[in-house]
């Protein structure tokens, strides 16, 4: 970890993705958004743990119909 | 003569009030406004007050009236809405300093339909800036009418502080996680996210383009069913709300008795807590529906971390996208929490938001699943009562957490799975905040909403207390 905690490789991904793909990154976001980024990789990780083999596609936001 | 009437503060009692003629639309605008020049100062509900415009409106509508002509339950009512709904010729900034100068050309379809229906818009509604996570760098915070050093977030703080408050009988707000719903509970009043599709979305602003819903504040559930009635159906500008059920006459529904009706409640989930005045309060509302007639079932509902968690990273996303070219030209205008979301919204990966899309669809099934049991659901809005408008952090049973994080712990499942969902006063604590519940029910099953509410709320007579600034009712005098 560096003096401000972040974790040293993640800043330097955000950069180097930041100029590669032209997303606006204001240098003094980067440690906040590195601890954010980390953050939603943790949260993200849970929803991996669901089966969706079997996912259905009957239901949708829109549905009309009413749940049976 | 003295008519004897007391209010309006109500829409419902101002429909009664102006249909008898015991007041004119201008009066009661003027009273408005006379309210919000006086109060608002204090609380900011408003960015943009329109009195010449409003004032105008209203004498046109005294007039239809000498001629006849009354256009339904909002004719005469002053409205407030969300600063994202485009208003032809009112500025409309969603509370950010970029926009601060953008005057739409167009109404939003949703303003069309409330000035079919007689409504007069008084002001646009403070809000959080892009209707995210921080409050408008144009404008600041909005008080709570209840304390005025506490929150009244989330993100339409605006329109719900301004119907607590009485500077509006009714409002507009937008919920894409539970900025309706949040905001309502802050403030003790009722607010109402329709169904997905329910309510058009052309003319406002997006913030998350597959979350996003446009939907009633009020003071009562009867006058969130007449905002409703109003501005539901289809929309050919918004291709979501084209082939739903029919548009029901809401508040007619509103009125029918609950007994029989099947109440889901949700089964505790361990990572999150409840303090103890809103457990409460969360408890007692399961006794009064129970005392109506309905029958009271614990639910196990989607695991509401993951609905949390898709909700921010949804919402991240599709901000993102939304705002690239604005945050590659104009980054530095934006309030650093909402530019840090929208930044982590361009930096996750696309197929963890396909997945995040796919684990939807899975809350989406088991939602419908627990509606082919229930008629409705029961849940709390918030894990405790209004807090301080300072803290970034909360602390509810031991457990220290971003105060964003903890306004969104319950809301969030129903803007996934498209069910509606209303937060409702429930209660108070003994400083005397407000303390809400959240009922959800099945696609276009608004009126279940409003039935349980609108009988909940006879049972208890909660809805007639008001915040301590606001005053006593006044009677009228007829003309």
């Amino acid at each position: 970890m560096s003096d401000s905690g972040e974790a040293p490789d993640l800043s330097q991904w955000l950069r180097t993705r930041a100029a590669v793909e032209s997303i606006a990154l204001h240098e003094d976001d980067i440690p906040d958004l590195a601890r954010r980024m980390a953050a939603a990789h943790v949260s993200l990780a849970r929803l991996y743990r669901h089966d969706l083999t079997d996912l259905d596609y009957a239901v949708q936001p829109s549905a009309t119909r009413q749940p049976t | 003569m003295t008519g004897g009437l007391v209010g309006p503060h109500t829409v419902a009692e101002a429909a009664d009030a102006i249909r008898s003629g015991q007041i004119k639309p201008s009066d009661l605008v003027c009273r408005v406004l006379d309210r919000i020049r006086s109060d608002d100062p204090a609380l900011n509900c408003y960015g943009t007050v329109v009195e010449d415009r409003s004032r105008r409106h209203a004498d046109a509508l005294d007039r239809l009236l000498a001629a006849g002509i009354y256009l339904g339950p909002l004719h005469g009512i002053p409205v407030a809405v969300k600063d994202n709904i485009d208003t032809k010729g009112i500025p409309t900034t969603s509370g950010a300093v970029l926009d601060k100068d953008r005057v739409p050309t167009r109404d939003a379809t949703v303003i069309q339909r409330l000035h079919a229906a007689g409504a007069v818009v008084v002001g646009k509604a403070n809000m959080y800036e892009w209707a995210y996570g921080a409050p408008s760098t144009l404008w600041g915070d909005v008080a709570n009418p209840w304390n005025h050093h506490l929150t009244s977030g989330a993100s339409s703080n605006g329109s719900a502080a301004a119907v607590a408050a009485g500077l509006a009988l009714a409002s507009l707000g937008t919920d894409l996680g539970g900025s309706i719903r949040i905001p309502a509970a802050m403030c003790g009043i009722f607010g109402l996210k329709p169904t997905t599709g329910r309510v058009s979305r052309a003319g406002v602003m997006p913030s998350a383009s597959t979350l996003d819903h446009v939907g009633p504040m009020t003071r009562t559930a009867t006058d969130a069913a007449l905002l409703l009635a109003c501005i539901a159906g289809p929309d050919v500008r918004d291709a979501r709300t084209l082939g739903g059920l029919p548009v029901a006459d809401y508040a007619v529904e509103a009125q029918s008795p609950v007994d029989g009706l099947r109440v889901g409640v949700l089964r505790a989930q361990e990572h999150f807590v409840l303090d103890a005045e809103t457990e409460g309060a969360f408890q007692k509302a399961q006794r009064t529906f129970r005392d109506l007639g309905c029958s009271v079932v614990e639910v196990e509902l989607p695991d509401l971390e993951d609905a949390r968690t898709l909700m921010w990273v949804i919402s991240a996303v599709e901000g993102a996208e939304f705002h690239r070219e604005n945050l590659l030209s104009d980054g530095g205008s934006y309030n650093p929490d909402v530019r840090a979301l929208l930044n982590t919204g361009a930096f996750i990966a696309a197929p963890d938001y396909a997945r995040c899309q796919r684990v939807r669809q899975l809350l989406m099934e088991q939602m419908a699943r627990v509606f082919g049991r229930v008629d409705a659901v029961l849940t709390p809005v918030l894990p405790m009562p209004p807090w301080s408008a300072s803290a970034r952090e909360v602390t509810v049973g031991g457990v220290v957490e971003d105060k964003m994080s903890a306004m969104t712990h319950y809301s969030p499942l129903f803007n996934l799975t498209g069910h509606p969902a209303a937060a409702m006063l429930a209660g108070f604590t003994s400083d005397g905040l407000p303390l809400s519940v959240q009922l959800a029910a099945p696609m276009y099953a608004e009126s279940t909403i409003l039935r349980l509410a609108a009988a909940f709320e006879r049972a208890t007579g909660l809805t007639t207390r008001r915040p301590p600034a606001v005053p006593s009712p006044v009677e009228l005098t007829t003309p």
